[in-house]
């Protein structure tokens, strides 16, 4: 047993590291997780139910922090970790043993973070944007315990960030130019660019809270001569690219599947990339949306107006050519295209929302209500969640030497899609009569509404299980029948050519690679 | 060849003596020594920049990589703490945050009522200017506009919060109002300490709220405490 924890503490292999990752974000969903069902348990009904209002707001900010930093991107650097090196020849990532550090920080930074819900006062209750004077004059002092773990986990994703642009550019395989890569590969090239250019912003802006806190600065403090509104122009300024960080290997994932379930090459592969960076490049242009009621002048609400709704074109540029790929494709619905498919439309429908609340007077109307947690959670639950969801069933054989049961995955599929459009369509609604978010308790008319919302949610939480027992039961109960190395008909790449599953050590002698994976004979 | 060379570790040596005297001679106001401490710190920039061409010409491509992308990492710290002074710039038209002279506190005033307490409210003055040790009296001005007696409890706060240690108010902590009546008492303020040279603005909020406790300012507990007041069940 000990030499198990010793080899798993001590691996530098980048497919044990990608499973550590993927297993630790598969628990932090659960934890935070659970923390949505208690939410939706109290909100289910008018008045006090289950929560102490000082706790709902613990519950509601732990649930944003962990399941973005401790869940979603966890996942997707589990994705990164396994796929990447085999995706482009290469033996390993670029730095093995930063890569173990990188992953070991993470329990270290949620150890950290968990133990704030233990401590006197409470876990931090402003909300995961941390708000200053909230989290400065007003924050319990559990807040300077979630700083520190900002920063472990920031520092992680930094190494994660600098691992994997290293590890694609210098260890490519012979003849897999820039070109040649697939679109999941770009879409994390240019997502850890992203990543190394935000983090460190988010670590400045949590130290500037920590000393404003503790050490007579006023950095937010109007007193001092600081400004509170200046926290959020920082924060943003990190927070919506980190949106995009979210999004932008989903959208990589989307484009592995939905080619090989279509049995045709992806359409329009350059412009996917093209698409990617202007996205990626559009995102440091666009935070004032989310401060359009701070009292910014008109001529820079338009301009982030527009550069809001710029976003729109490479977004739908992808949208078009993942369409055009399914069009007169010969397609089949296993688990992984059922789950695109269900990206499609969702994020698309998430998409639109942001639109809405892209437009400045619309935004007077919507801001603070649930309508932004609806459009929210279309984007990341049904979008990079539901990718998550795919790479996983399609990937699981490679991992796995196994096939998962497509029955449990379609069932998986539906309930999933239909319980999280009864949780999340329904926000939009109550939003748009006025329901403000953050809030423990509401006004009589928004009941039923918020009934089917719990229900939904409580559906979906169900539905997860089955995922947890269908990924299970091929891990380790190797139920499925076995998996052959190219698994899938169409699946195209050097990942495909190993045997399923993938040997410890891949790749040991560089393949030579002659064309792209997007051009097919 | 292996490792730095000899010549770069005997010009760091001898940069870094000269570094540490120029600063010493700066503190002991020696002539011309802030210009052999630029001099000296400008040699150390490019030496260490020698340094580093050289150990990155001696790392491997992957190497090399991971200390670029380390150091662009660094770079957007910095960059974050950049925004500071660019912030006010862009969106304050100055750069400048901290505008006194290290010797004389300001110190504005505000007031709050909490959860609507029905008092007027009024200081005599909205800014006061406090030296090291010194103190001004400020008259707080209160109007009861309900129709019911009250009985007014004023808390104080500061920002930021650190400071409040070194005031030294002489305030009365219950006010009781009848119904209508107005009245006027002095606070006086107190600086206890000296005025540190990075501190020259600073607030004080005086804060009013019903002396029975109801929506304590900060208590965790007080959506419950309100909703016990009104006999609320949890259910409508």
């Amino acid at each position: 047993m000990m030499k198990k924890l010793g080899y798993w503490l001590a691996t530098t292999n980048h497919k044990d590291i990608g499973s550590l990752y993927l297993w630790f974000s598969l628990l932090m969903f659960l934890f935070a997780g659970a923390m949505a069902l208690m939410i939706r348990i109290e909100l289910s009904h008018p008045g006090r139910i289950l929560l102490d209002p000082n706790f709902y707001n613990q519950m509601v900010t732990m649930h944003g922090l962990i399941m973005i930093f401790g869940a979603i991107m966890p996942a997707l650097a589990g994705f990164a970790n396994w796929q990447i090196p085999m995706m482009i020849g290469a033996s390993d990532m670029a730095f093995p043993r930063l890569n173990n550090w990188s992953f070991w920080l993470l329990p270290v930074g949620f150890g950290l973070m968990g133990s704030t819900l233990f401590m006197e006062g409470g876990a931090p209750n402003f909300g995961w944007t941390m708000y200053a004077p909230l989290s400065t004059t007003y924050g319990p002092p559990s807040t300077d315990f979630m700083i520190l773990a900002i920063h472990v986990l920031g520092l992680s994703s930094i190494l994660a960030a600098l691992n994997i642009i290293a590890t694609i550019i210098n260890l490519r395989a012979p003849g897999m130019t820039y070109h040649r890569m697939p679109i999941f590969v770009w879409s994390w090239l240019i997502t850890a660019f992203l990543l190394l250019a935000i983090m460190p912003i988010l670590a400045g802006t949590v130290t500037m809270l920590l000393t404003d806190r503790h050490f007579g600065t006023s950095f937010f403090a109007a007193a001092g001569g600081g400004d509170p509104l200046m926290f959020q122009h920082l924060f943003w300024f990190f927070g919506h690219p980190e949106v995009y960080v979210l999004v932008m290997p989903a959208f990589g994932i989307i484009s592995e599947i939905i080619p090989t379930f279509s049995r045709k090459p992806l359409f329009g592969a350059k412009f996917m990339v093209y698409a990617i960076a202007c996205i990626a490049v559009l995102s440091f242009i666009v935070w004032i949306h989310h401060m359009f009621v701070t009292g910014v002048s008109v001529g820079v609400k338009i301009f982030f107006m527009f550069t809001t709704l710029l976003v729109a074109v490479p977004t739908a540029i992808k949208v078009f050519n993942w369409t055009a790929t399914m069009y007169k494709g010969a397609l089949t619905f296993e688990t992984p295209m059922l789950f695109a498919i269900g990206f499609l439309f969702l994020f698309t429908l998430g998409g639109f929302g942001g639109l809405m609340l892209g437009v400045v007077p619309a935004d007077y109307q919507y801001q603070d209500t649930y309508f932004v947690v609806g459009h929210f959670h279309y984007a990341i639950v049904t979008g990079v969640y539901y990718a998550i969801v795919a790479g996983v069933y399609y990937w699981l054989p490679k991992w796995s030497g196994r096939m998962y049961s497509e029955t449990l995955g379609s069932w998986h599929f539906w309930l999933s899609t239909i319980s999280a459009n009864m949780t999340f369509l329904p926000m939009h609604f109550l939003g748009l009569a006025g329901m403000p978010r953050r809030i423990p308790d509401y006004a009589i008319q928004f009941a039923d509404f918020n009934r089917i919302v719990s229900l939904g949610g409580f559906i979906f939480g169900i539905a997860q299980l089955i995922f947890v027992y269908a990924v299970i039961e091929t891990v380790f109960f190797k139920k499925g029948k076995k998996a052959t190395p190219q698994v899938w008909e169409c699946a195209k790449g050097l990942e495909w050519t190993l045997e399923s599953p993938a040997p410890h050590h891949s790749f040991l002698v560089a393949p030579v690679v002659t064309k792209s994976v997007h051009e097919w004979d | 060849m292996n490792g730095i060379s000899l010549a770069i570790h005997i010009r760091v040596l001898a940069l870094t003596l000269g570094l540490v005297l120029s600063t010493i001679m700066w503190t002991r106001d020696v002539a011309l020594s802030p210009l052999l401490f630029l001099v000296f710190s400008g040699l150390m920039l490019w030496t260490g920049y020698g340094w580093l061409m050289e150990t990155m010409r001696q790392m491997t491509r992957v190497k090399r990589h991971g200390l670029i992308l380390g150091a662009f990492g660094l770079g957007m710290f910095v960059f974050s703490y950049a925004m500071v002074p660019l912030y006010h710039i862009l969106c304050h038209g100055s750069a400048s945050i901290n505008e006194g002279s290290g010797e004389v506190l300001n110190v504005n005033l505000f007031t709050e009522r909490y959860r609507g307490l029905p008092i007027g409210v009024s200081l005599s003055k909205k800014q006061m200017a406090l030296s090291s040790k010194g103190h001004d009296i400020v008259y707080v001005t209160l109007e009861n506009q309900s129709m019911k007696s009250l009985g007014v409890h004023m808390k104080i706060a500061s920002q930021p919060k650190t400071v409040q240690p070194y005031f030294g108010l002489v305030t009365p902590s219950n006010i009781e109002l009848a119904p209508g009546q107005r009245t006027t008492f002095p606070v006086e303020v107190k600086f206890l300490a000296d005025i540190p040279d990075d501190l020259s603005e600073t607030a004080i909020l005086f804060l009013f709220q019903d002396q029975n406790g109801v929506g304590q300012f900060g208590k965790g507990d007080a959506w419950e405490k309100m909703h016990l007041k009104d006999n609320y069940n949890g259910v409508r």
